[in-house]
């Protein structure tokens, strides 16, 4: 059997560290009460990322400052939201009004639908994590420059924007263990 | 968990995902549109339901809205089939998973990608294996 093993390595090992901290922050919630056993054998799903169809991106300041600045729109509205609804109908509803709202043929804001909806994912976090302006910044450029590096990569792929949401959040989730 | 809320959140899984992935597919919604929309007549009429009938509503909402990530999937050669098998690997795996979220942002998302990157490697796998013997 031939194994394709994809060129773009660097991002292969982007967003296999990005789900390598979430195996290991789920892990290390489990240890608070009972260690889950099922947790890190899920890491050796990792060294499969190399087969996945990444493409490399070239750096484009406008685009990721365009991304940057919808991700924010999308996080901080939900954060916003969280006040009023659960988590889920704040995100929800943040992503269908755009959703609608961007179907409008004028605006030519379709091609923004997903990078919106990764930044609700990341506002689905609660205050523990991400409580003030600064905290809400960096997690938003993050997410911008982050979401603009996978663009082309994994296309089609179910949950890349929510992986690349709670990206936005990594520094906060380790500065937690 | 009891065994009965692990059966209904395989099939609430399984049903997020497909249908996610049936409006995308076939009534020509953005993947986003389909996610989002369905997901929220899910939460709104659950809550409603849970002022009938008292149930853990958020956590079924939780799951049907992850479930609608693994419907998002526009794979080439990945079929309904495929697709329902990523629900239901979701399904497995939110269980294991989802009391260590802890409110943390893009959990569901990450669990629904890792379901994805299984059932495509599995069908990866499945494709090379199917050719290899087909050719002998």
């Amino acid at each position: 059997m031939q194994i394709k093993i994809t060129k773009q390595l660097p991002l292969a090992i982007l967003f296999a560290s990005i789900h390598l901290i979430f195996i290991l922050h789920l892990h290390h919630e489990s240890c608070k009460g009972t260690p889950n056993n099922f947790l890190l054998p899920l890491l050796l799903l990792l060294p499969g990322y190399v087969l996945l169809p990444f493409v490399k991106t070239s750096f484009n300041a406008i685009k990721t400052g365009k991304n940057t600045i919808v991700f924010s729109i999308g996080f901080v509205a939900t954060i916003l939201l969280q006040d009023f609804f659960s988590v889920v109908i704040s995100s929800c509803l943040v992503a269908s009004v755009f959703t609608l709202f961007s179907e409008i043929k004028k605006i030519k804001l379709i091609s923004y639908q997903t990078v919106l909806y990764a930044g609700t994912f990341g506002g689905m976090v609660s205050s523990g994590y991400v409580s003030d302006g600064y905290q809400i910044s960096v997690s938003c450029v993050l997410g911008g420059i982050i979401f603009s590096l996978l663009n082309n990569s994994l296309s089609g792929f179910g949950g890349k924007m929510g992986s690349i949401g709670f990206a936005s959040l990594i520094i906060w989730v380790i500065g937690q263990w | 968990m009891g065994n009965w809320t692990m059966v209904v959140i395989i099939i609430i899984s399984l049903v997020g995902s497909l249908l996610t992935y049936f409006f995308a597919d076939k009534v020509k919604w953005t993947a986003v549109k389909s996610s989002s929309l369905l997901s929220l007549f899910f939460a709104c009429s659950s809550l409603v339901l849970n002022n009938y009938v008292p149930y853990d509503n958020e956590l079924y909402t939780l799951c049907f809205f992850g479930a609608s990530f693994v419907g998002m999937t526009k794979i080439t050669n990945l079929s309904y089939f495929w697709i329902g098998a990523g629900g239901i690997t979701y399904g497995l795996l939110f269980n294991t998973v989802y009391q260590y979220f802890s409110n943390i942002g893009g959990a569901l998302g990450s669990t629904a990608c890792i379901s994805i990157i299984v059932v495509f490697l599995m069908h990866k796998v499945f494709n090379k294996y199917s050719n290899k013997n087909s050719v002998q």
